[in-house]
């Protein structure tokens, strides 16, 4: 697995370093002392998961999450037990309160790892060049043009796909997943919606209008929409 | 005849006793009065006096603790790595600790108390970072021994490494000078700030600061705060 540290404290670096050393498959590909140099760079290179501090110069680490399209999994390392909540809600795998222990340490990569064979298994899968992608639901395995799409809805451990063509699909996944792998046509817009863009008559206040239904925007989302206006 | 004589007097004698009745009533509510009055006095000016030490312990006790968690996430990594650092540095922070807890509890310190406490602290920030910072500590003591209450100067400092030095990318500086003579203490903190995050700035630590000044120092401080061009400027003086 590959990683990057983003942390504006050398010795906070240092410690998550040695720690890797003694993890075999964990390879850290870059370390940035602020947030701004991470963006560039991960708009180029992929990453399976960030190890992020929250209290930075310039960029804090939570408006660095609202700010990526298809953010990796993140790891949060904090000396402030107070942005929990709001991390977890910006859906992050785990919060390490500084100091940490190896011990405590391995159980976040763990955690990270988990997540990545629960994608690997083969309930969904995006084709190589964008363009479909295979769903496993009600013991059928569906193969949806991307452009069908109209938008994707969390219920509860799974997600519904709505579709232009035919009823939901129904699969066990996370919206997350989705958020990660999808290319840049589908936005998260919500807690537990992401919408394909192709599918947006209009955008009023915190509501976005589409072909049969209005869907709410996410107050942390927000960032995605505004960004819609400024490419 | 006789009767009218008698019927005179014990109406005289009634009109006595009234009298005397009133007076003693009017006397006796009259010191109940009084006590009560005197004894809530002294009670509210008690009251007064505890609620003065008791907001001052709350003010004093908002002192960031992070600062703690994230010099021993520090201190943990030094140790790890076996650095020659780790000593000095858990000196350091006993130090700051000590001072803290101990003396905070004080209402008057010496001057030297609250700058060796100062310049631990800064340099227990120094470590947390590779960005060069440039801090200058100008001191100009001109007497032997002065006192000051403790835990006030630290405030603009931790501001200037909180919302100043922490929010810039590089060239990051803090001048600082202390002046304390015969008439009075003055601290001038100068440091350049990130204008992008000054939002940010609740001024908690400064609301506070600002009212220990006023139970402390009343009519005996003056205190003018400046924000221009990313550049903050703290002025603290206080006449002794």
């Amino acid at each position: 697995m590959t990683c990057i540290i983003i942390d504006d404290e050398p010795i906070a670096h240092h410690i998550i370093e040695d720690y890797a050393k003694e993890l075999k498959d964990l390879t850290i590909l870059k370390s940035f002392y602020n947030a701004v140099e991470a963006i560039s760079f991960l708009n180029t290179n992929k990453v399976d998961f960030i190890f992020l501090d929250i209290k930075m110069p310039k960029l804090k680490g939570l408006d660095f999450i609202k700010m990526l399209t298809h953010p990796p999994a993140i790891i949060i390392t904090s000396a402030y037990e107070e942005y929990a909540l709001e991390g977890f809600e910006l859906s992050v795998t785990d919060y390490l309160l500084k100091p940490f222990s190896f011990e405590r340490f391995l159980k976040a990569y763990q955690k990270v790892a988990q997540l990545k064979t629960n994608i690997s298994n083969t309930n969904v899968k995006v084709d190589a060049e964008d363009q479909s992608i295979f769903i496993k639901g009600d013991k059928e395995i569906h193969q949806v043009n991307l452009n069908n799409i109209i938008y994707l809805e969390s219920y509860g451990g799974y997600v519904k796909v709505h579709l232009n063509t035919q009823k939901p699909i129904v699969v066990h996944q996370s919206l997350k997943f989705f958020e990660t792998n999808l290319n840049t046509n589908f936005i998260r817009t919500h807690r537990s919606y992401i919408i394909n863009k192709t599918y947006i008559k209009s955008i009023k206040g915190n509501l976005i209008k589409l072909q049969d239904n209005d869907l709410p925007i996410g107050k942390l989302y927000k960032i995605h929409i505004n960004k819609l206006l400024e490419n | 005849m006789m009767t009218l004589l008698i019927i005179v007097l014990i109406i005289n004698i009634q009109a006595d006793f009234r009298i005397n009745l009133f007076l003693f009533i009017f006397l006796f509510f009259g010191f109940v009065f009084l006590f009560q009055w005197l004894y809530l006095k002294k009670k509210t000016s008690q009251l007064q006096a505890m609620q003065i030490q008791s907001e001052l312990d709350l003010l004093k006790s908002q002192i960031d603790p992070h600062f703690y968690f994230n010099t021993l996430n520090n201190l943990y990594g030094l140790a790890k790595r076996k650095s020659d650092q780790t000593p000095e540095a858990i000196l350091k922070l006993s130090q700051v600790m000590r001072y803290v807890i101990y003396k905070g509890k004080e209402s008057k310190v010496s001057l030297e108390e609250e700058i060796d406490y100062l310049e631990n602290y800064i340099e227990l920030q120094q470590l947390r970072t590779n960005k060069d910072i440039k801090i200058d500590f100008k001191k100009n003591i001109f007497i032997n021994h002065v006192e000051i209450a403790p835990l006030l100067l630290i405030i603009p400092l931790e501001n200037a490494f909180k919302h100043g030095v922490d929010t810039v990318l590089n060239d990051a500086y803090i001048d600082i000078i202390l002046i304390a003579d015969e008439s009075k203490i003055q601290l001038e903190i100068t440091n350049n700030f990130e204008i992008d995050s000054a939002n940010e700035f609740t001024g908690i630590g400064l609301e506070n600061l600002k009212k220990r000044l006023q139970l402390i120092y009343k009519d005996q401080h003056e205190l003018k705060v400046t924000k221009n061009n990313g550049i903050y400027k703290f002025d603290l003086l206080i006449h002794q």
